[in-house]
């Protein structure tokens, strides 16, 4: 009788943060040996089929009072998903993205968020495969012609494995309040009814009323200088004669302040653009596709017209919405409003945050109201002996002695405000605050010449710790305000 | 910058790659393929010629080229090697040729690719690429040999896997290949994890993880313990990528897959500071913990030295292999001993420590004239007499051999480097390896001799016939023309009995004798062997029938001779009747045999197992060099070349001497100038008052010595070799402490008997009853004096296992703890101090183990002016990186000492200064 897998995630694609459960039995090994244990051998590859060098480990349960093994993969697995920094550089086999119209490399990879167009997505999903087997020892001295000694006596035997489906876990997580649905609750017979998991058909780009991978209101708010990218969930392969129904473009249109359209443009996904070919569908890496959709990228994408638009000073002020389309236009995903800010009369000075959101992507909010820079420094002293000691005479010198600084470090805390905001953003900021790792990202601008672009994302480390959600019910006007801390200290010279 | 914790694979020895200049590259010879041409080969007729191979023909030396070639269906050349590319063969049927090399370094679970550049490619066929872990392979891949350029990765699955390349064909086309690679992959196979060099990864740490460390060699307040640098216990958090490296291991369903983080093996890491290398050691995994979901790894670090104590402590020298030093154990052997020159079984091999590879002696084990057991006789001319030769020869090996074997062993991941081992006194000291109470070498060498019956070449000339009384049957005298044969040395040509020359002597016996009736009427026979006149076999009561029946007595027989002087015969009777009846067969006139016994004798030697299975080998490594560092003081310094090589040296040449003389800092070795460093805020200075009053340096206390013990008695208590250090003009000290060099004992010296007054030797044995014998003694450390001519007596030694002895030797090789004797001015004395020495062994030396290398160090300690200054300093990673402990400081007008260094990265460094007197 083969192990059997009872219980398994009821979606192939899962975010790592769920508990991925998978309950298996084998009732003949479990009534009839000793020392069952069930094995699942745990198999993650960024390829599929993944080879079976990248067993990443191996995991034992001990049958239950219903003799069944039930095993969470979600510590595990969550360790081999994490966010993508780095947009996708070209290496001998594909082509990469591109920063401001240059070819990024494997060896050189620039930062994500600034990317044009396109870009595949190196760490955040894998695909998973679990073995299962029944492991147990084996008693019998001699095989069942009762005559050969069994060369396994007193051994532990591993058998019957059982294979689950691939999966496909991304770097995401579910709050309580998203909400889970079971397999077949029709029947209890239904094996399927005890398979649970979260749809993200949701994410899944058939119809207009499709999300990308974002919680984020679907109107957005962004100066011409920032930059951000969406990503999108591509659970199935993108445009190809092989699969016609596959995402095939963005389609972005310019809107002017009084709402009249200005112009309108796709941004094809092609492996010349930094997606992907039909190709390359079994590669994790182009399982999520980042897009670059803010002004800043747009900027700088080699599309002319958004800059023409900048250049006659139409859009400022204006809006800009982006959908994506099929290759025959039908739309497969709802549309996203950016709202370009006029410039600040006020002269502050705008701080773009970037946070990891629940799905393992990026969103983005510019704070462009007040906002203050207080930097600390914390260092060490010690006493100096004065004078000279170590030459042909004793020196006076008079700088030596006292209390000298044995080091400086400073470290620089911002705190920002948004302006008025409505009840989705407030919604929406929860996700900043839960996030671990949120980055200031700064704005377009002209680069030196083979710069490392270190100075566009700087990491902070939000200090402030607590968030009332405010509502229009009981706050009227709603307004926030953010604290971080940047993470890096600056070091100054040592003594 | 930073602080980065960066881990080595666990199956990492500290070796980045001894192979070639590419520190990446783990195939040797793959360029030049330099001796292909000869390289072992196998032909194989197996279907599976590639399994076949790996089983029959398996590469056993490492980082090695071996050939082979199928012969079921076709025989092609073997690989060769042209103008220094290789060159695969097939013909004209279906065959396969190839070669294989076993690699060496391997990073379990980590990636490698193949490369294989082929510079004249054949137009049909295939290469076929494979890895094996032993003969299981991890996977072969078919490519086409028309390919310029072949890739393919494998996951190592142990430190050794082997790769195979072979071509099949079935077209007389040969390819050529010009180089063959295998390199780590430069992915890892998750893709998560960021790798260094050798698979190195760097570690996440808490947000302003700084580590505390406690940097430090040797305490110099704590005598009899070196404390080695350390860090405090602290928690790495379980970030995704830290989980990676130590693979989940919070997972209580995580089951050991043989690839993954495993806490019972230790885990080598570097600690950096803004680039600089603060710490080079080991990092241990203490718990895992999960405080409300967030998960940290509680790690520590610890030093080389202590993970060399971790490497050894659980080693014996049964561990050691010392099967090169097998040799017969004979009175001429042991002569060979004295000259340096004992000849060994088999000559040595590469690698050996015991003389020139190849060469036939050594002399690093040697047989002194010890008393063992007190059991001489004298002689009526007034000698002594030895009853055997273990009661005074038994094996010593030199001890800086026994140091090199240990360093050498295969899984001691550390060498040393040490003028004070490499020195000629350390060079001339030996250990004993006595084999217990017992004069019974435990393992034998056994050799087969044939002997035969003819009846027309026997002693006599003539028949030997049966009696009705027992009597002997007998073998012709050896060698027997046309037949040959050979009698045991200790068969009696004459008497017919075998007598034993050795204790324990085996003689395993298979025996047949043919004997005849030449009588008119029936007779019986009755057969049996006797041992010491007892009889042990018999065939019965055997009837030969009228006019030429014969009976074979034949069959089997095991004996040992317990004594010397044992006798073991075989006998024939036959019942009353005509004399001259019944004999030993008779052959009708030919020449032949009717007898025919093959005697498988136990002449004794010294083997490799012989040392071990007794008493030193169950003595531990790392206890025999703790015993060595603590006799002469040793400290141990990691090599800041090599952190795999420790530096031992005596503590007076680490932290004393060295210093120049100069005007200048520099010249007079002091390289630290700390005076603008120190925070002069606080400063603590304390005197050593927690000093012991006394101290004793002594031996273990053999109680079963009778030498020992008797000199204890007669001189008041004092222990043989001992040293007591009296403090007691320091009033305010209390307390007494004993320095043992455990697990070594002190050895009396003295005459053999008072009458012989330059017969000086070792003697320890037990005594009880006025009986005197042999005991299982604690390791003793002696210093080869040379051989001595004796004027005093002789004495005679007994001939033994084959080989005659001496009865009026007069020299032998002197074993003491006096580099001379008698003793001179400057004589090196192996024991800590002063003592009455015995009669002819002069004035007890001042030059002994406590002046030479523990007084500069007491004489420190138990200064007045001596004192503990601990202030803090403002280190940077760079005076950690450069400093070592050997390194005298200067601040201010005075040069310092550092002890003990507690160091935090960004803070300042607490420094524990000694300011010598």
């Amino acid at each position: 009788m083969a192990t059997i897998i009872e219980q398994k995630p009821l979606y192939t694609t899962l975010p790592s943060g769920q508990d991925i459960i998978f309950a298996v039995s084998n009732s003949l090994i479990v009534t009839t040996e000793l020392n069952v244990r069930f094995v699942a051998e745990v198999y993650v590859s960024s390829e599929l089929p993944a080879q079976t060098g990248n067993l990443i480990g191996t995991f034992k349960a001990t049958p239950n009072n219903k003799g069944v093994g039930i095993f969470n993969l979600r510590p595990v697995l969550e360790s081999y998903v994490k966010s993508d920094n780095l947009s996708r550089g070209a290496s001998s086999s594909s082509t990469g993205s591109s920063y401001k119209g240059v070819q990024n490399f494997d060896l050189s990879p620039r930062i994500l968020h600034v990317v044009d167009q396109y870009s595949g997505a190196s760490n955040i999903l894998r695909w998973v495969l679990v073995k299962f087997k029944t492991e147990y020892l084996d008693k019998d001295e001699y095989l069942a012609n009762g005559v050969t000694p069994n060369p396994n006596y007193n051994t532990l035997v591993k058998v019957q494995p059982q294979n689950s489906q691939w999966l496909k876990v991304f770097n995401g997580y579910l709050k309580s309040t998203d909400e889970l649905t079971q397999g077949n609750t029709t029947s209890n017979a239904t094996p399927q009814a005890v398979n649970f998991g979260y749809n993200t058909s949701k994410f899944h780009l058939t119809s207009s009323t499709k999300q990308f991978l974002t919680n984020a209101p679907a109107t957005q708010y962004a100066n011409l200088e920032d930059y951000g990218t969406i990503g999108i969930l591509m659970l199935e392969p993108i445009y190809s004669g092989q699969n016609t129904n596959g995402f095939y473009k963005l389609y972005f249109k310019y809107y002017d302040a009084s709402g009249s359209l200005l112009n309108e443009e796709s941004m094809v996904a092609t492996t010349g653009t930094g997606a992907n070919a039909y190709a390359d569908r079994q590669l994790a890496i182009y399982r999520v596709l980042y897009a670059g959709i803010y002004p800043a990228n747009l900027r700088s994408d080699g599309s002319t017209m958004f800059a023409g638009l900048i250049a006659a000073g139409t859009i400022q002020g204006g809006y800009y919405t982006v959908q994506a389309r099929r290759q025959d236009d039908s739309l497969i995903s709802q549309p996203y409003t950016i709202n370009v800010n006029c410039p600040t009369l006020k002269g502050y000075a705008p701080i773009r945050l970037c946070w990891l959101n629940q799905w393992g992507v990026w969103d983005y909010y510019t704070f462009t109201m007040k906002s203050t820079r207080m930097l600390s420094t914390k260092g060490s002293t010690y006493q100096q002996l004065a004078g000279s000691w170590n030459d042909s005479a004793y020196r006076l010198d008079s700088f030596r002695g006292g209390k000298k600084a044995f080091r400086v470090n400073a470290t620089e805390k911002i705190s920002m405000n948004t302006d008025f905001v409505n009840e989705s953003e407030s919604e929406w900021f929860e996700e900043l605050i839960n996030s671990p790792e949120v980055y200031i990202l700064e704005g377009f601008q002209d680069d030196v010449t083979d710069s490392a672009l270190n100075q566009y994302v700087t990491p902070v480390r939000l200090t402030t710790s607590s968030y009332t959600r405010k509502t229009i019910a009981n706050d009227k006007l709603m307004q926030y305000t953010f604290e971080v801390e940047k993470s890096k200290t600056l070091r100054t010279q040592s003594i | 910058m930073s602080v980065q914790l960066i881990l080595y694979p666990q199956s990492f020895d500290g070796t980045s790659n001894p192979l070639s200049g590419n520190v990446y590259e783990f195939v040797s010879n793959g360029l030049s393929f330099t001796a292909l041409d000869t390289a072992t080969s196998y032909d194989s007729s197996a279907a599976n010629a590639s399994l076949d191979v790996l089983t029959n023909e398996p590469p056993s030396i490492v980082n090695t080229w071996y050939r082979f070639r199928s012969t079921s269906t076709g025989t092609p050349s073997l690989p060769t090697v042209t103008s220094g590319n290789l060159v695969l063969n097939s013909t004209t049927t279906t065959t396969l040729s190839g070669i294989y090399q076993r690699l060496s370094n391997l990073t379990v679970g980590q990636q490698y690719t193949f490369t294989i550049n082929i510079s004249t490619p054949a137009a049909n066929g295939n290469i076929v690429v494979g890895a094996f872990n032993g003969t299981s392979p991890l996977g072969n891949y078919f490519f086409a040999a028309s390919l310029s350029q072949i890739t393919h990765s494998f996951t190592a699955t142990s430190t050794d896997n082997t790769i195979m390349i072979s071509y099949f064909n079935s077209v007389a086309n040969n390819v050529t290949i010009s180089s063959i690679s295998v390199q780590p992959s430069a992915v890892a196979a998750s893709g998560a994890i960021q790798l260094l060099d050798n698979g190195q990864v760097i570690c996440d740490l808490y947000e302003d993880e700084d580590i505390p460390l406690t940097l430090s060699v040797d305490d110099f307040k704590n005598v009899a313990e070196q404390i080695q640098s350390y860090s405090k216990a602290f928690n790495l958090p379980a970030t995704k990528r830290n989980n990676l490296i130590f693979n989940q291991m919070y997972e209580i369903t995580r089951s050991d897959d043989g690839i993954i983080f495993n806490p019972y093996v230790k885990t080598q890491c570097v600690l950096k500071q803004d680039g600089f290398l603060l710490f080079e050691g080991y990092m241990r995994m203490i718990d895992v913990s999960d405080k409300e979901g967030e998960i940290s790894y509680n790690v520590n670090l610890y030093s080389e030295v202590t993970a060399l104590a971790d490497v050894l402590k659980d080693r014996t020298f049964s561990d050691l292999d010392f099967t090169e030093l097998t040799h017969d154990y004979t009175y001429a052997n042991i002569r060979n001993s004295w000259q340096g020159i004992l000849a060994l079984t088999n000559p040595l091999q590469a690698g050996t420590f015991a003389g020139t590879v190849g060469a036939s002696t050594t002399g690093v084990l040697k047989y002194p004239f010890v008393d063992w057991n007190h059991q001489f006789p004298v002689s009526s001319l007034g000698n002594p007499q030895l009853p055997n030769l273990e009661s005074a020869f038994r094996p010593w090996v030199n001890m800086k051999y026994l140091v090199d074997m240990i360093f050498d062993a295969p899984d001691t991941p550390f060498t040393y480097t040490s003028s004070f081992l490499d020195g000629s006194e350390f060079n001339d000291l030996y250990m004993d390896f006595n084999w217990g109470s017992e004069n019974t070498p435990v393992e034998i060498d056994i050799t087969t001799f044939n002997g035969f019956y003819v009846p027309t070449y026997t002693t006599s000339g003539g028949f030997n016939y049966a009696t009705t009384t027992y009597s002997v049957m007998e073998l012709s005298p050896q060698p027997i023309p046309y037949i040959g044969g050979a009698t045991p040395p200790n068969y009696n040509d004459t008497t017919k009995i075998i007598t034993s020359t050795v204790v324990n002597e085996g003689y395993d016996i298979d025996y047949t004798y043919s004997i005849e009736n030449i009588d008119t009427v029936d007779r019986t026979i009755e057969c049996q062997w006797l041992y010491n006149s007892t009889p042990i076999n018999s065939s019965g009561v055997q009837t030969l029938a009228a006019n030429g029946g014969t009976y074979n007595y034949t069959g089997n027989l095991n004996q040992i001779m317990f004594n010397v002087g044992d006798t073991l015969q075989v006998q024939f009777r036959t019942n009353t009747g005509t004399a001259s009846k019944v004999r030993q067969a008779d052959c009708s006139g030919l020449i032949c045999d009717t007898a025919d016994v093959v005697f498988n004798v136990n002449a004794e030697a010294v083997t490799t197992n012989t040392i071990l299975q007794t008493l030193r080998g169950e003595l531990g490594q790392w206890d025999f060099l703790k015993g060595i560092m603590t006799l002469f003081n040793l400290v141990t310094l990691i090599d800041p070349d090599n952190p795999n090589n420790l530096l031992i040296e005596t503590y007076g040449d680490v932290f004393i001497t060295g210093t120049g003389a100069g005007t200048t800092l520099a010249s007079r070795g002091i390289s630290h100038d700390w005076t603008d460093k120190i925070d002069i805020s606080q400063m603590k200075l304390e005197p050593l008052t927690d000093l012991n009053k006394k101290t004793i340096f002594k031996f273990v206390e053999d109680d079963d010595d009778f030498c020992f013990r008797r000199y204890k008695e007669q001189v008041g208590g004092h222990l043989y070799g001992s040293k007591k250090w009296d403090a007691s003009a320091f009033t305010v000290l209390t307390g007494e402490e004993e320095i043992i060099a455990e697990p070594f004992a002190a050895t009396v010296c003295a005459p053999l008997m008072p009458q012989y007054s330059d017969f000086l030797i070792p003697k320890m044995y037990a005594s009880s009853d006025d009986e005197t014998e042999g005991f299982e003694n604690s390791p003793r450390i002696m210093y080869t004096n040379g051989v001595h001519d004796l004027t005093s007596c002789t004495y005679s030694v007994p001939a033994q296992n084959g080989v005659a002895g001496d009865a009026f030797e007069d020299e032998y090789l002197r074993f003491s703890h006096l580099s001379e004797v008698p003793t001179l001015s400057n004589t090196t004395d192996f024991n800590f101090g002063e003592c009455q020495l015995a009669q002819g062994l002069g004035n007890s030396p001042t030059r002994n183990m406590f002046n030479t290398f523990w007084l500069p160090y007491y004489a420190e300690l138990y200064n007045p002016n001596t004192r503990t200054m601990t202030i803090k300093v403002a280190l940077t990673p760079g005076d950690i990186a450069t400093f070592k402990f050997n390194d005298n400081v200067m601040i201010k007008n005075r040069e310092f000492r550092v002890n003990k260094i507690d160091y935090k990265p960004n803070d300042l460094a607490t420094v524990e200064f000694i300011l010598i007197g």
